[in-house]
């Protein structure tokens, strides 16, 4: 990603990974479990658990300790990426592969060894051979068979297997004379009660034996597998308001100083969450564009997005939990380890539905409700929450809440409110947001930022009812994409079902070579479909993408997309597109543009085609409606 | 030859080859290039929305500028004839402060008329000297000669909008310098923009637009 050397660097809150990020946009606020991460990856012999909530830092975090001490992983095993029906022979294959690589690497005698004869049908010694089936690049239909092939293998002879990884491990740290450091990352993308993470677990055992970093959620320091409950464990936990104003302070550069009241309410809804607070502050500077927005109401906007981005439709924490957390400020231990907690205290740690704050003392961990949903469960004490009232005084300082807010008034129920409770509810998310309809024109102003840019690569996921007008709509979209640089597209059908296999398509299909890609959810996707797409998070942060789902199984799929939605920003796009593009507009635009065209293969074909598209269906829409 | 002289046709001639788009296909790529260059040159999140095209005027907005408080919105039917809005976020909302009106439909006076009467042209092009080309670049550009202060909410950030040009790229062009808060940038833009037209009118050659948003 292309960054401002002193100006602003906005993103939804992905990993800093490149050695100018981590010099120029770490803000070292983990300080003492990078000093201890950074001490373990020096000294430590055994195995380390590092776990956060999702959004907390935990990859930038790991990014840096990794480039302070120059010590690289020996072995880095991706379960988010590579997995893609989760099953044992899955996990089973991505482990082999990392040994088998670093084997190979480092010229280990594996002659008396025949795997690839025995997995590939391939000659005995064809070692590199049975690692471009075991990790096929690219991927196609036809590899991601041959891979579920051998994992099906894999899986029947698991015990085998275990013992050829062990062995593994011995030569390779004899070969080298020293122990393997393995990175196993990506764990944290999954629910502990999920049926791929009991999978997970066994795999996971079979790294125990060498110095491996496993990269964890929060909630798995809670319900970890009995072989590593006695790990050491480093836990990172939310951050203080100070510690998110320094991160957005990073973030603005020199432009900073322009919102520093600004930064400071957003980083009271963050909550301490890194990722939530970047998506407060991008939305907020979305917002801000439009001169018709107050800059209290550009505030609103931010908070209502992020809330229905991250929790729109998504599975509720009972009542009863997060009131507890509330009225308490704390978790107890036994709740978050209960088995079969599956509704309650797990999955709201595991959602951000609170967030952990600090370790705990005689079993009691301190907590936090997510300031985003935290009026969502009741409360009699709504203006008290420090968020509100930073944000009551703000509105006052700028003189817009002064109406009755030491008043009590009647609302249009009839029922009598305080001041607060009309300003709350003016301003703020008082429940889970639902997607709001937007029209395609708003919906560009709000994602133009990125999707004007190459340097972003943002996602968005888009709902619709009526299916006549996606192709329009998409249209639309990559005719706007151009404007200002030349930018490639690539639209593909992902049809879900029990006979389909949508996941090896999107996977195939994702090429730098295209700029933009836009995939169409069709069919009756399955639980495993669905849930091995929420694991592919981290393998999708480096594309820009819009997703059109249509609208009732959107609320069906984000359910079980606690990962992917991180990333994603969720609308729902009105019926009618004539009420939001003028046929006047877009034949401006198309006369503004025509001349420019030079060649076809330039930004100003791809403005211009597109746009003649839209500019064909309304004059078809308009002829229809005007019989 | 007098410098003063020397420096009144480089003024005419940096107008001409950097801010005179003449074709309406021009106009239209140099604002788009315009608009794109802004981006970086601010280090902003955001392009401005795109120019757009309504009864023969021109209209864009200049988005990026919200970081500074500013809002800003230009509407040019001819290189004489624009108007940019300039509204500034004074507690919590934007409000309109001033519009930079140029009308072509009264006197102005005639300084193209005169240099062209005086018939030194080729003379001045072929005399001038680096510090004649720095002189007009800070009094087109850098340090408007007619100028309104506005207060950045950056410390470090000086404004000065040119309020006496009457050319619509080059007003644009000279707030692309103005709103971009880096010192050192601006510094080096400056030297970029000397040298570049200093190059352009010794060796005779055009100046893309593209190398005019470099």
């Amino acid at each position: 990603m292309k960054r401002n050397v002193s100006g602003i660097n906005l993103d939804e809150g992905i990993p800093l990974q490149s050695e100018w990020e981590l010099d120029n946009l770490f803000i070292p606020c983990h300080e003492e479990q990078l000093q201890q991460l950074t001490a373990w990856l020096k000294t430590g012999e055994y195995p380390l658990l590092l776990g956060g909530q999702i959004g907390c830092g935990k990859s930038s975090l790991m990014m840096k300790a990794f480039k302070e001490t120059e010590i690289a992983p020996d072995i880095t095993l991706h379960f988010d990426q590579a997995g893609l029906n989760l099953s044992t022979g899955d996990f089973l294959r991505i482990v082999l592969t990392g040994f088998c690589e670093c084997a190979l690497k480092h010229q280990v005698d594996l002659s008396s060894f025949a795997l690839p004869s025995e997995l590939a049908d391939l000659p005995k010694e064809d070692w590199q051979g049975l690692l471009s089936l075991l990790s096929p690049a690219p991927f196609s239909i036809a590899s991601f068979n041959q891979q579920t092939q051998i994992s099906e293998k894999l899986a029947d002879n698991s015990s085998f297997i275990h013992k050829i990884i062990a062995v593994f491990g011995s030569l390779i740290e004899k070969k080298r004379a020293e122990p393997l450091f393995i990175f196993a990352s990506g764990i944290d993308k999954f629910d502990t009660e999920s049926p791929a993470y009991f999978a997970l677990k066994d795999i996971l055992t079979l790294l125990l034996p060498h110095k491996t970093l496993f990269e964890v959620n929060a909630v798995h320091l809670f319900n970890s597998p009995k072989a590593l409950s006695s790990v050491e464990k480093l836990f990172l936990f939310s951050l203080t308001d100070e510690e998110i104003i320094q991160i957005l302070t990073k973030r603005m550069g020199v432009y900073a100083s322009v919102i520093n009241t600004e930064m400071g309410i957003l980083s009271q809804w963050a909550g301490g969450n890194p990722r939530q607070a970047l998506r407060l502050l991008t939305h907020f500077e979305t917002a801000k564009k439009n001169k018709n927005n107050t800059t209290l109401d550009s505030i609103s906007v931010a908070i209502r997005s992020v809330n229905r981005d991250f929790f729109a439709y998504g599975k509720q924490p009972e009542p009863e939990i997060m009131q507890f957390v509330k009225d308490k400020n704390q978790m107890v231990s036994t709740e978050l380890t209960l088995p079969g907690d599956k509704d309650t205290a797990r999955l709201a740690l595991y959602g951000n539905w609170f967030f952990i704050t600090d370790y705990a003392e005689n079993g009691n961990w301190p907590a936090k409700v997510n300031p985003l949903v935290k009026r969502h469960f009741k409360s009699n004490a709504i203006v008290e929450e420090p968020e509100i009232k930073i944000l009551r005084h703000y509105a006052e300082t700028l003189g817009i809440s002064s109406q009755g807010l030491s008043f009590n008034l009647i609302s249009q129920t009839g029922e009598r409110e305080t001041g607060d409770k009309l300003f709350a509810d003016d301003y703020l998310s008082m429940n889970i947001e639902r997607p709001i309809s937007s029209n395609l024109s708003e919906i560009f102003d709000i994602l133009s930022a990125a999707l004007l840019s190459k340097s972003r690569s943002d996602r968005v996921m888009i709902a619709y009812k009526d299916a006549s007008i996606i192709e329009a709509s998409r249209a639309y979209l990559f005719a706007k994409a151009n404007s200002y640089e030349h930018q490639n597209y690539f639209h593909v059908v992902l049809s879900g079902g029990t006979d389909k296999a949508p996941l090896s398509i999107l996977l195939d299909t994702l090429t730098p070579k295209k700029d933009i890609f836009s995939f169409q959810f069709e069919g009756i996707w399955t639980d495993e479909q669905l849930h091995s797409l929420d694991k592919l998070r981290d393998r999708l942060t480096q594309y820009q993408m819009i997703w059109w789902i249509e609208y009732d199984s959107l609320s069906k799929y984000l359910q079980y997309w606690v990962q992917l939605r991180q990333l994603f920003e969720v609308f729902i796009l009105e019926d009618e597109l004539l009420s939001s593009l003028s046929i006047e507009d877009i034949k401006g635009d198309l006369e503004f543009i025509e001349e420019l065209v030079e060649s076809q293969d330039s930004a100003e074909a791809n403005f211009f085609n597109n746009l003649k598209r839209v500019l064909e269906y309304l004059q078809k829409v308009k002829g229809d409606i005007n019989g | 030859m007098d410098s003063e002289i020397i420096q009144a046709y480089l003024w005419q001639e940096i107008i001409r080859m950097g801010f005179s788009p003449s074709s309406d296909k021009d106009k239209k790529s140099w604002l788009i290039q315009y608009g794109r260059s802004l981006k970086d040159f601010w280090e902003v999140a955001n392009y401005p929305k795109p120019p757009t095209a309504d009864n023969g005027n021109f209209k864009g907005s200049l988005d990026g500028a919200s970081n500074l408080g500013l809002m800003l919105e230009y509407s040019i039917s001819q290189s004489s004839k624009f108007a940019v809005e300039f509204l500034y976020n004074l507690k919590n909302q934007f409000e309109l402060m001033w519009v930079h009106d140029v009308d072509d439909q009264y006197f102005n006076f005639p300084n193209t008329l005169f240099l062209t009467e005086h018939n030194k042209r080729k003379i001045a092009l072929r005399e001038f000297k680096q510090n004649d080309i720095e002189s007009v670049i800070d009094g087109l550009l850098c340090h408007p000669v007619v100028h309104q202060h506005i207060e950045s909410p950056i410390d470090t950030h000086e404004i000065r909008i040119g309020s006496g040009i009457d050319n619509a790229f080059l007003f644009l062009f000279q707030l692309r310098y103005q709103l971009c808060p880096f010192p050192e940038k601006r510094t080096l833009e400056r030297d970029r923009l000397i040298n570049l037209f200093q190059n352009a009118i010794a060796k005779k050659d055009k100046i893309a637009i593209n190398q005019l948003m470099a």
